[in-house]
């Protein structure tokens, strides 16, 4: 007798991968229901939280919102301006010192970080230089956009109960002087690149850990309740600031990320790593969830991860699952409609008493 | 003497009351008859008023005809049998019967039609407070207080002109009825500062005061003055003039005490300045 006889069969190979079609791979070491019909979930982090975002409905989750667009945004309104991509404005948040200092400034922990841009007239914020297309009209709207964010964010570290975080890059670019990190490097969604302020960064392990169990035990001291499920993200690098391959950065970049989400979820009881990056990037599937760069991640493996996801976090309470109302993306429809009627009688009573 | 034809709703009162006060001030024999349409006798769907005040001849000043359009009065396109939108009928007969009380076609037809959609919009506090920037030197609406939601100022134009987009078709009929005039809309008083008259005076408004608050007025000005921007660009485009609100009625963008009516409208003294503006009196 020796421990692998007690092992199950996910623990060998053999049973486990070989001649195996991928879909019957077992990637879960059991079941964590921690979500539920009602279970206020949000995702942050690269691209790949936000695709989770849209299957979501189909588990019958509704993803949580805290900055929603009013409900007289339009559509492309409120996509334009970085609504309904995460449960708030934050945009992409592609790595983990990011994420920490995003946590920073809602928790009131250090001032919100002056990043702010200007160019033809217009303001850009470079923590987050998509959520106004063609830039602030002036520096105290773009400062007093930030500030809404950051509450909004407060209130979701707050209230969140299952927060889904998928680590993307290793890689970004600092400002030298204050340490800020920006979610793309300056020069290339808004601002002026300036070499001398500008730095490249390539977080190394330990500082990517450190991080990442700083957040998950700030968070825990003001939303005890809080469970985070961490993912890597398949998507590779775009571009690298290395002087390595693209290919060989980006190994070393998930490699990294990797290594921390277990050594993370080994050391804090209310994080759990969800493996959505091996089931895209692992050589036995043969690349079949990749798109045609060879890159992008594909819905039908998006479908894969979901119905793991599924599988393992999702408790449905033995019904089958319904699909879940429609999030709360929008705020103030039932408020105008009011509004709009007590205000149309009121004219009206006004007409009847003259006349 | 100068013809004006005025069509409106609850905004025209202003200016029936002052054009009411001045008759008598001046002992002209106005018809002073408020005379139900043929059109309300056909049918009681409708609460049509046309009120008919006749200026004295020999002084040169004005004939005036008040058309004021009830809370039932029909929208001015209709869908006809044909499934096709048209004017309405009943609107155009209103307007034309009218337009031949003043024997012929008026001068200046003045719109006070609608001119609520700001105070609709930004009354009451919304349910998650916003503010937005006019321009690159404005200042934020409140200092201090929670944050609040920033609106891009190009959405807020954008909603702002949907809610517009009645008064704007509309004028753009009048113009198109009567070509030879000088169309004039006149925009709805600047909002009230004073909380304290508007709670006490919240018509059936109490209860949303109650359970969200009143905006705050920094920012129901500053909605105001966008829609009046944004109603006087588009008016221009359909050859309509817009008269903005007199400036001895405001200050610092808001009405002026002696002129309030009730929460969102002036009184017959603001009317009277209106008149004045408009050469009618």
């Amino acid at each position: 007798m020796h421990p692998y006889r007690s092992q199950p069969d996910r623990a060998f190979w053999n049973r486990c991968v070989s001649n195996k079609p991928w879909l019957q791979v077992e990637f879960e070491s059991g079941p964590r229901k921690l979500i539920g019909p009602g279970t206020k979930l949000a995702t942050a982090g690269s691209c790949f939280a936000s695709n989770l975002l849209r299957f979501l409905p189909g588990l019958g989750v509704t993803a949580f919102f805290t900055e929603t667009a009013p409900s007289y945004f339009t559509a492309e309104e409120a996509k334009a301006h970085g609504y309904r991509e995460f449960a708030a404005r934050y945009g992409n948040v592609y790595t983990v010192a990011q994420l920490r200092q995003l946590v920073e400034q809602a928790l009131g922990l250090r001032e919100p970080i002056e990043a702010f841009a200007e160019a033809n007239g217009a303001v850009f914020d470079l923590l987050r230089p998509h959520v106004r297309p063609g830039g602030f009209q002036s520096l105290a709207e773009a400062r007093a956009d930030r500030l809404y964010h950051l509450d909004c964010v407060k209130r979701l570290l707050l209230e969140c109960e299952v927060f889904v975080f998928t680590l993307g890059l290793t890689e970004a670019w600092i400002d030298a002087p204050t340490g800020t990190v920006f979610p793309v490097c300056p020069g290339t969604a808004a601002g002026e690149f300036d070499p001398l302020r500008h730095q490249p960064i390539n977080f190394d392990y330990p500082s990517i850990a450190a991080d990442l169990n700083w957040v998950v035990d700030a968070v825990r001291a003001v939303n005890p309740r809080l469970a985070w499920i961490f993912t890597v993200s398949p998507v590779h690098l775009v571009a690298t600031h290395t002087q390595h391959s693209v290919i060989v950065a980006s190994t070393y970049s998930k490699s990294v990320l990797r290594a921390v989400c277990g050594d993370v979820e080994r050391s804090h009881p209310n994080v759990s790593y969800f493996p959505s990056f091996e089931i895209f990037a692992s050589a036995q599937s043969f690349g079949q969830y990749l798109g045609a760069n060879l890159r992008d991640a594909t819905d039908r493996g998006v479908s894969h991860v979901m119905a793991l996801f599924e599988r393992i976090f999702v408790d449905h309470g033995g019904a089958p699952p319904a699909p879940a109302a429609a999030p709360a993306i929008t705020s103030g429809s039932t408020f105008f409609a009011a509004v709009e009627k007590a205000m149309n009688s009121e004219c009206d009573e006004l007409c009847n008493e003259v006349i | 003497m100068k013809n004006i034809l005025f069509i409106g709703n609850s905004h025209l009162i202003a200016l029936i009351d002052a054009a009411k006060r001045h008759d008598a001030a001046n002992h002209i024999v106005a018809s002073d008859v408020r005379q139900e349409s043929d059109f309300a006798w056909r049918s009681t769907a409708f609460r049509r008023y046309d009120f008919n005040l006749t200026a004295p001849i020999d002084e040169s000043r004005a004939r005036m005809r008040f058309v004021l359009l009830g809370g039932a009065a029909p929208a001015l396109f209709q869908v006809n049998a044909s499934g096709q939108l048209a004017l309405a009928k009943a609107f155009v007969d209103e307007l034309d019967d009218a337009a031949a009380r003043l024997g012929g076609r008026p001068e200046q037809v003045v719109s006070y039609l609608n001119g609520n959609e700001h105070s609709i919009f930004a009354m009451v506090e919304h349910p998650v407070p916003f503010d937005f920037y006019l321009d690159a030197s404005d200042l934020p609406c409140t200092a201090g207080d929670a944050p609040r939601q920033v609106i891009p100022l190009s959405v807020m134009r954008r909603e702002l002109e949907a809610r517009a987009k009645p008064t704007i078709l509309y004028c753009q009929v009048l113009k198109k009825m009567f070509p030879a005039s000088d169309v004039v809309h006149v925009m709805p008083p600047p909002p009230i500062a004073d909380e304290a008259q508007l709670r006490s005076n919240p018509e059936i408004f109490a209860q949303h005061f109650a359970r969200f608050g009143l905006a705050v007025p920094a920012l129901r000005r500053k909605v105001y003055m966008l829609y009046v921007q944004v109603l006087t660009e588009a008016l221009a485009g359909v050859g309509v003039r817009a008269l903005t609100a007199p400036a001895d009625a405001h200050a610092d963008g808001f009405l002026l005490e002696p002129f309030w009516m009730e929460a969102t409208h002036a009184n017959h003294r603001f009317g009277e300045l209106v008149l004045h503006e408009l050469g009618a009196l």
